[in-house]
């Protein structure tokens, strides 16, 4: 199948983030974004615009033997608790309920509080509100930030806010380079 | 997630723990019922532990990442069974539910997306629901709605490219 025809490499991206690709389907495709970092931006918008509603359904919390089943099939040699409810964590999940102007809003409110940000704790930020790995993406190659917030699925709407972010991180006040949004 | 790749099973007890919950919601709301949504998140999870050195920041949150193994163990399992789960409501209530629960931390994104599927037909609206709440297949949906499947093909399409162009992005 040819995955970059124009109209097809959109359509499949669809039928993949909707779930309607049958499962042998599904792992090919798999295998093709693993390598095709265009089609792969096409999956990450579309699970950027309908993640909402994963993130909008209701928590449950599941019984405790299913987590006993899971460390067996791991093997888990010492046991580890997965009782105790970590405070630091719920920034994990709350990552995701939070949409992109939260967490550009926090990474932006926690750069105007602290001026000479530490760069690692700046990165643990990015990392806990759900970007991994964008922060330092950023501080990289500060005059890519615009394509950067693209390859992160950041909207196009939340992008100039990142981009400050970024300029404030990297203590580049003139974004002579950076591409306006559109 | 980095350590979970590592192989730290105290990193991967912590993420089951800042997760679990929520893709516990998520299976069980496309599987309709508690044993097979337990089923589904322990499958899941042994993928994660399995597979988190695949997981590449690059393309997206960790959250994003775990969403996805779960709602495709869950689709899959609804696709080796032979009857279906009853009790699903009908989807737009379910969307309904997420805005009227009063909830403050309802995000924008959340808000945009039902203006925009407020904007789309009412039939293909409730095909793309069925589809992404549901894990509903095009054969099923066309069951649902008493349509050819050819229409719901076109019309999922369709109804996402509108949703595409409303949300901007």
């Amino acid at each position: 199948m040819r995955y970059d025809q124009p109209e097809l490499g959109p359509r499949l991206a669809a039928d993949y983030v909707l779930g309607l690709m049958p499962d042998r389907a599904r792992r090919r495709f798999e295998r093709v974004i693993g390598r095709n970092a265009t089609l792969a931006a096409t999956v990450a918008g579309w699970s950027e615009r309908l993640g909402p509603l994963d993130a909008a359904t209701e928590d449950i919390a599941p019984p405790a033997y299913v987590w006993r089943a899971i460390e067996r099939r791991i093997g888990a040699g010492a046991r580890v608790a997965a009782t105790r409810p970590r405070a630091n964590l719920r920034y994990f999940w709350r990552a995701f309920a939070m949409s992109a102007i939260a967490a550009s809003t926090a990474i932006a409110i926690y750069i105007a509080l602290n001026p000479t940000p530490l760069p690692t704790t700046v990165e643990a930020l990015a990392e806990k509100i759900g970007l991994p790995g964008w922060m330092e993406a950023a501080r990289r190659a500060p005059v890519d930030v615009g394509l950067s917030t693209m390859r992160f699925g950041i909207s196009e709407r939340e992008r100039p806010r990142w981009i400050r972010a970024a300029l404030l991180l990297t203590g580049d006040a003139q974004p002579l380079t950076v591409p306006a949004p559109h | 997630m980095r350590r979970t790749a590592l192989g730290d099973k105290s990193a991967f007890a912590d993420l089951y723990q800042a997760t679990s919950a929520k893709l516990f919601g998520i299976a069980l709301r496309i599987s309709g019922r508690r044993e097979i949504a337990e089923e589904v998140l322990q499958e899941a999870f042994v993928a994660i532990w399995g597979r988190a050195k695949d997981y590449d920041p690059v393309r997206g949150s960790v959250m994003t990442w775990l969403v996805t193994i779960v709602r495709h163990c869950a689709i899959d399992q609804l696709r080796h069974q032979q009857s279906r789960p009853e009790g699903h409501s009908a989807p737009e209530e379910v969307l309904t539910s997420f805005i009227a629960t009063g909830r403050t931390d309802i995000s924008a994104e959340l808000r945009a997306l039902q203006r925009c599927l407020d904007e789309l037909d009412p039939q293909p609206r409730r095909a793309v629901l069925l589809a992404y709440l549901y894990g509903l297949t095009r054969d099923e949906i066309a069951a649902r709605l008493k349509v050819p499947v050819g229409t719901v093909k076109s019309s999922l399409w369709r109804s996402l490219e509108r949703l595409q162009r409303c949300l901007g992005s």
